[in-house]
């Protein structure tokens, strides 16, 4: 079976958008210990407690904007993790971030 | 001049008329009650507490008076009036005593914004603060009037002021609100403790109000370091326990505890990081209030047994 072109074309142009911080987004960050980390969004007001996997993600994009490719690329050495698993991690954390304003995804 | 050195009548007299400006921790509330059996009351468990002059500027302004006018005296029911507005639904003037604290506490949650302010108990020893952040049953208040009893110092039952900047805690000790078996539970370990009259079928069942200890009014301008958060759990026929929890479990029990941590943004963030950071924090199961106060007890003991060999080996 053939998925339509624009699926195609969606499911590309997904794979390719860099995830960075948006433009108001400032954060300060708190951890105590590696396993919870807290973030407090100046833009929103709003604190986050992040486990271990979500802070670095984090972390990386707020300082190199990057493809979620790149991101599992990055972490693949970090994390014991099979790399289809880490890429679906990435991918579920990015879309978190998203939904909570953290983090958004901008055309290459 | 304190409450306690007018006359009851005159206290009455002023309570009544244009109303008594008294001052707790950093607030000064002028109150204004028609309730003539509310002076007594005040008049005693206030005792302590310094009247500021007439024409000096206050805080809070807190009016008892009646409504229902066109029933009689002894069916009216009241209201309070926090800065002339409004504030709970009219109650039966045998709450009258209640309502008024209650009032006292909701100025400071609706305005007191340049504290990071926590619904939690707070008393201290040798200097150093052991915060009980913890929701309405949780056993803090219980807890407090034991401790305060065993020879801390109150800071508060009910609200614990972070000043942001210097991070230290702001005494606000006022009378201690004990609810139903804690009352006879706080008599039997303090006989001679005074209480005000009890309201009884309240919302939250009977309260009853314990004078706060004349040293902790007296010491209402020193601020404590923050040095123990201790989240207190009241469960019947549990034992006894003491556990270290992670500053990051910390950090939401007392942010959830907090009134004003999201109205005040980056700088409630950074104080309540900065209160973190300084405290060891604990979890308390207790059922029990007097092995609790023992508990507490050592760890102050053992911070005390600490400093001293620090200050030995130096």
């Amino acid at each position: 079976m053939q998925l339509p072109s624009d699926a195609v074309t969606t499911e590309r142009d997904r794979a390719a958008e860099i995830w960075c911080l948006p433009a108001e987004v400032s954060l300060l960050w708190q951890c105590w210990d590696e396993e919870e980390v807290i973030v407090f969004n100046r833009a929103s007001g709003l604190t986050h407690l992040l486990d271990a996997f979500s802070a670095a993600v984090l972390r990386r994009i707020e300082a190199t904007p990057a493809t979620t490719s790149d991101l599992a690329r990055f972490f693949a050495t970090g994390f014991e993790l099979d790399e289809r698993v880490l890429s679906e991690r990435v991918d579920a954390v990015c879309a978190r971030f998203d939904q909570l304003g953290l983090a958004e995804p901008t055309p290459p | 001049m304190n409450v306690g050195d007018l006359s009851l009548e005159r206290f009455a007299a002023e309570l009544a008329d244009q109303g008594v400006a008294i001052r707790w921790g950093p607030f000064t509330s002028r109150i204004v009650s028609r309730l003539p059996e509310l002076a007594a009351p005040i008049h005693l468990l206030y005792a302590d507490f310094p009247i500021e002059p007439p024409g000096g500027i206050c805080d809070f302004h807190v009016c008892l008076r009646p409504r229902s006018l066109r029933l009689p005296w002894s069916q009216r029911r009241f209201e309070l009036l926090l800065d002339h507005g409004p504030t709970f639904q009219p109650f039966a003037r045998k709450f009258a005593l209640a309502a008024l604290e209650w009032g006292l506490n909701s100025c400071v949650y609706g305005s007191a914004h340049r504290f990071l302010i926590v619904h939690a108990a707070v008393v201290e020893r040798d200097g150093r603060a052991l915060l009980l952040p913890g929701r309405p049953g949780a056993g803090k208040s219980t807890l407090c009037a034991a401790l305060v009893i065993a020879g801390w110092r109150l800071l508060s039952d009910e609200l614990a002021l972070i000043d942001p900047q210097e991070g230290q805690i702001r005494a606000l000790a006022r009378p201690i609100s004990l609810k139903n078996d804690a009352i006879e539970i706080i008599r039997g370990l303090a006989p001679d403790a005074v209480f005000g009259p009890p309201a009884v079928d309240t919302h939250k069942g009977t309260v009853a109000h314990m004078k706060p200890p004349s040293p902790s009014v007296r010491r209402a301008e020193d601020s404590a370091v923050p040095q123990w958060i201790v989240m207190p759990r009241f469960v019947a026929d549990e034992a006894l326990q003491l556990n270290a929890v992670s500053k990051a479990n910390a950090f939401w029990g007392v942010a959830d505890n907090s009134i004003n941590y999201e109205i005040l943004g980056e700088i409630g963030f950074t104080a309540l990081v900065r209160l973190i950071d300084r405290c060891r924090c604990y979890t308390l199961t207790h059922a029990e209030v007097v092995d609790a106060v023992a508990a507490l007890d050592r760890l102050s003991r053992q911070a005390e047994a600490s400093k001293e060999r620090h200050a030995a080996a130096v």
